[in-house]
Order: structure tokens, then sequence, then C-alpha cells
């Protein structure tokens, strides 16, 4: 064979491999465009937990404060006592949210991670997947994992609330007070005519 | 005619002790040992009651029985649920309401509950009101403020 068309055909295919390589580096770059977008989204997204986190201690706060509103059956110094222990028992609570949050949030840090390797595994193992599939993939992965996430940390604070404001309340009351309640509630039951 | 010992019941526990003695006393009328039983059987607070109440209205302690036991059998229980064990004195105050405010043959059915927080429930003839703070406090969780 003749050495120029040698050349010519190993010029060819040292082209054609060079293509393929700036094809193939052009899908790493773009893979890794929305690799740096999903991490900022998980930034975004711990910026919202942290957030939300603040509004269920400021919603236990208004809570307290309407339970106390709402207590027209104890005199001031009884109010004044069970906003100072509703107080303190707030703090506490704040702090073992705040624990409780802590661990949560390296549990959610741990799966965002195992998510974010399941990926570089997906795009390593799997090469025929189309990039967005695979992205579209972890996104809902992520959006789900979130979503239940938040739900949980919703419904840990709901009932965190409610068993301070119950244990505050009995706490605060002493056998003199329950006692009036008591009268009370039956004067008023018998006044409004239900017994 | 007055009798002084249905005064002097004023629970239900008070009630159920009282019955135990007085069908002691039913069942020594076949005995013929009344007063063996009222005297060394029955606690003297509670001997020294039918005795008195023997004296006042003269009647036979058969006939005593047959009056005292249906008068005992109408008073009605009225049940309260406390989120505290009441002292005697708080139970008295109860008594008193309950006999002045619903009826004067009311009595009292306490029972213990502090999960209840503070507050009562009541239940008398057949009806049932939860006055407790554990329900006010569950209503108002459930309506989920803002």
């Amino acid at each position: 064979m003749n050495i120029s068309i040698l050349l010519t055909i190993s010029m060819f295919l040292i082209s054609l491999l060079g293509l393929s390589l700036s094809f193939i580096a052009f899908f790493y770059l773009s893979l890794i465009k929305k690799y740096d977008k999903l991490r900022a989204e998980e930034e975004r997204m711990k910026f919202k937990i942290d957030k939300h986190h603040d509004e269920i201690i400021d919603k236990a706060r208004s809570r307290a404060r309407l339970i106390i509103e709402k207590a027209t059956e104890f005199d001031e110094e009884t109010k004044k006592k069970f906003a100072n222990d509703l107080e303190l028992t707030r703090a506490k609570l704040e702090q073992n949210y705040q624990e409780v949050f802590t661990t949560t949030e390296k549990k959610a840090e741990a799966v965002i991670d195992q998510l974010i390797i399941d990926l570089e595994a997906t795009l390593t193992a799997d090469f025929k997947n189309s990039e967005k599939e695979i992205l579209a993939k972890f996104e809902k992965s992520l959006e789900t994992y979130k979503n239940e996430y938040l739900t949980n940390l919703n419904q840990r604070g709901e009932k965190t609330i409610k068993d301070a404001a119950f244990t505050v309340l009995g706490k605060s009351l002493n056998l003199a007070e329950h006692e009036e309640i008591i009268l009370k509630a039956v004067s008023e039951a018998k006044a409004q005519n239900l017994i | 005619m007055d009798f002084q010992l249905p005064t002097f019941i004023k629970t239900t526990e008070d009630k159920n002790e009282c019955n135990i003695y007085l069908d002691l006393l039913e069942k020594s009328l076949f005995q013929n040992n009344s007063q063996e039983i009222l005297h060394d059987k029955i606690p003297s607070f509670f001997s020294d009651v039918i005795t008195k109440d023997l004296a006042q209205t003269k009647l036979t302690l058969s006939d005593y029985l047959t009056k005292i036991k249906t008068i005992i059998g109408s008073l009605e229980p009225v049940s309260l649920t406390l989120a505290i064990r009441p002292s005697v004195a708080f139970q008295n105050t109860l008594y008193n309401w309950i006999t002045s405010h619903l009826s004067p043959k009311a009595i009292l059915d306490l029972s213990y509950d502090p999960s209840l927080i503070a507050g009562v429930i009541i239940t008398y003839q057949g009806k049932y009101h939860d006055l407790s703070y554990k329900n006010t406090l569950t209503q108002y969780f459930n309506s989920k403020p803002n």
C-alpha cells in the first residue's frame, strides 16, 4: 500500500479520535456544570431547611403566647409564672430541637452524598442513559427526599410543641389552682345547662 | 322522717361501705344477734349513727333497714374524673356544690386521671362533659392556628 494512503488513513483516524475525545470532554464539561447546579440546589435546600426550623420555633413562641392569652381562668401572677415556665421549656425545646435538627441534617447530607455517588456510578456504569434522563432521575430523588425531610421536620416540631404545652400547663398549676379550675368548670357547665 | 345515716354518705365509696354494714345487720335479723353485730362488727361511727337513727325514728331494725336501703339506693352518683387526688376538704367542697346545685341526693363518684392536666370530666344522669384542659388543648392544637 502506498505510504501516502496509509498516512492519510492514520491522519483521518487520529482526527476522528480527537473529535470523539472532544465530544466526550464536552459531555463531561456539561455534566460538571449540571453537577455544580445540583450542589447549589443542595445549598439552597439547606438554607430553606434552616429557615423552616426558625419558622417552627417562631410558631412555638406565638402558640405559647396564644395559650397564655386564652388562659382566662388564671390570674396575672399565674399567667406570669406559666409564661416563665413555658419560656424555659421553649428554650430547652429549642436546644433539643437543634440537636435533633443537627442529627437529621447530617443524615440529609449523607443521603445527598449517596445520591451523588449513585449518580456518578450511574454515569460510569450506564453510559447509554442520556445525560438528561440521569439528571432528571437524580433531581426527582432529591426533591422526594427534601419533601419527606421537611414533612418529618414539621411533624416533629408540631409534636414537640404540643408535648411541651401539655407538660408546662400541668406543672404550672398548684393544688389550689387545680381546685379553683375544677369548681369554675362545673359552675360554668351548670350555668350553661350542660349538667 | 329524718335519717342521719345518709347525710354521712358523700361518695360511692361511703355508699358501698355502708351497704356492707347494712347487709351484715340484715343477716343478723335471722340469726338473732343484731345487737352483737351492731356493737362488735360494725365500726363505732356507723353503729352510733344507726343507734341514734333508731332511737329518733322509733322504727324496728327491720323497718329501718328497709327504709334506709331505699334511701341509700336512690342516691345519685355524679362521676367526676380529676387530674388531682382531692383532699378531704376539697371532697367536702365538691359534695356541697353538687348537693346544692345538682341534687340533694347527689353523691360523688371520684376517679383520678393525671393526663387531664387540669379541669374535670363530669358524667351525670347520662350526660358526659369533658371540661378538662387536655380536651381544650387537644382541640386547640387540632384547629392548627397560625
